[in-house]
């Protein structure tokens, strides 16, 4: 196929597209005045009522933290280390959802495409480190109800459950924070945990930007 | 809201330029809802940002830009009907006259949709017989480094259309 003749179809199916394509000027019209109201994307959306939610979650949490320092002693101690690490894990990760919010305000599709795409994916990449890093508070949430009566009152078969419970929780936790990492997003149980669609989205944004570094490379 | 002069301007803009948002959306969607919606939201968004249009541009750098950009986001997304624009009812790019493709063009079209994203990107613009420093600021690739993927897309190309032939 010579090179003349690519560009010869090609023209001819420009020909073709400007007898054949028209357009619906009154969509256009509406779509104008859409501008405002569409604004706020769902992505940054969802981000915004993640950083509030997260914010009245450690809020909350510090109140407790508050009290139970107040009235500290040994049993409420399990508590107070809990929540503690619970409220900084989820301030780390309101602190990276405000980087993402502040990045989606700056990416332009106005800009070369490559730019552009570079900044989406490294979004997209965030995303999973902040999954990875929330999945650690994970442990936490079996420990801090450890409380007085359970110390003195606990059967072995109780407390051989709970710390069961919490060795297991802690040690997904840690294999997750470890393995999800895009390097392993062709593995199938990553895409069992990330859902078809954003397993799809991942993989088509790891290719594409081994696709850019490549074309860097050269 | 805009103006109403530059609501004029940009949909003579769209006018002009309608055959390029269609070639890209048919090359990076298949479906035809999907481009249905690819098209919807290249136009969005090239309406949100026409307020910063920088005139040392040429009008179809900047569309390129944003429509490239657009789609390439677009196919990434599993879940394709998240466009940022409200739902619209009907096609806003209508082909009113239906004529058959040759089977050389469908062949074209189809071995351009196969290429991965960028060349896809790259072969788009060389067949619209942009100028490799135009294609540069498109991309955001030197042009040299065009030149040489240009070269190899083109191999690949005639060797799927040697293929088809001798089969």
């Amino acid at each position: 196929m010579e090179d003349i003749l690519l560009k010869e179809m090609w023209a001819a199916y420009d020909k073709k597209l400007e007898k054949s394509l028209a357009l619906n000027k009154r969509l256009i019209t509406e779509i104008q005045t859409q501008k405002a109201s569409a604004a706020l994307r769902p992505l940054k959306t969802i981000k915004i009522i993640a950083v509030i939610l997260g914010i009245i979650w450690s809020a909350f949490l510090s109140g407790l933290l508050i009290l139970s320092l107040k009235y500290f002693s040994f049993y409420n101690l399990f508590f107070i280390i809990s929540t503690m690490a619970v409220i900084t894990i989820t301030i780390a990760a309101i602190v990276v959802y405000i980087k993402q919010i502040v990045q989606i305000r700056q990416i332009d599709n106005n800009r070369s495409v490559v730019d552009t795409q570079k900044a989406l994916l490294g979004l997209q990449m965030s995303t999973i480190n902040i999954v990875r890093v929330l999945m650690l508070s994970a442990p936490f949430y079996t420990t801090f109800y450890f409380n007085k009566t359970m110390f003195e009152n606990g059967s072995i078969g109780l407390w051989v459950l709970q710390l069961t419970i919490t060795f297991i929780i802690s040690t997904l936790a840690i294999w997750f924070y470890r393995n999800a990492k895009m390097e392993h997003a062709e593995k199938p149980w990553f895409k069992f945990i990330f859902g078809t669609s954003e397993w799809t989205s991942l993989t088509r944004a790891m290719h594409f930007l081994q696709e850019i570094e490549d074309y860097e490379k050269e | 809201m805009a103006p109403p002069k530059e609501d004029n301007i940009f949909l003579s803009v769209i006018e002009q330029h309608k055959g390029i948002i269609y070639k890209i959306a048919n090359s990076y969607c298949h479906h035809a809802e999907d481009r249905k919606d690819l098209i919807q939201e290249i136009i969005f968004q090239l309406w949100r940002s026409f307020d910063r249009y920088n005139d040392q541009y040429r009008y179809s750098t900047w569309l390129y830009r944003i429509a490239l950009n657009v789609a390439i986001s677009f196919y990434r997304k599993d879940s394709k009907r998240t466009a940022g624009a409200h739902e619209l009812t009907a096609d806003i790019l209508v082909v009113t006259e239906e004529t058959a493709d040759t089977e050389q063009l469908q062949l074209l079209q189809r071995f351009i949709s196969e290429l991965p994203e960028l060349d896809r990107a790259i072969m788009l613009l060389y067949l619209e017989e942009k100028s490799y420093k135009e294609m540069a600021e498109i991309l955001g690739l030197t042009e040299t480094n065009i030149a040489t993927k240009i070269n190899r897309i083109k191999g690949k190309l005639k060797n799927k259309f040697s293929t088809i032939h001798h089969s």
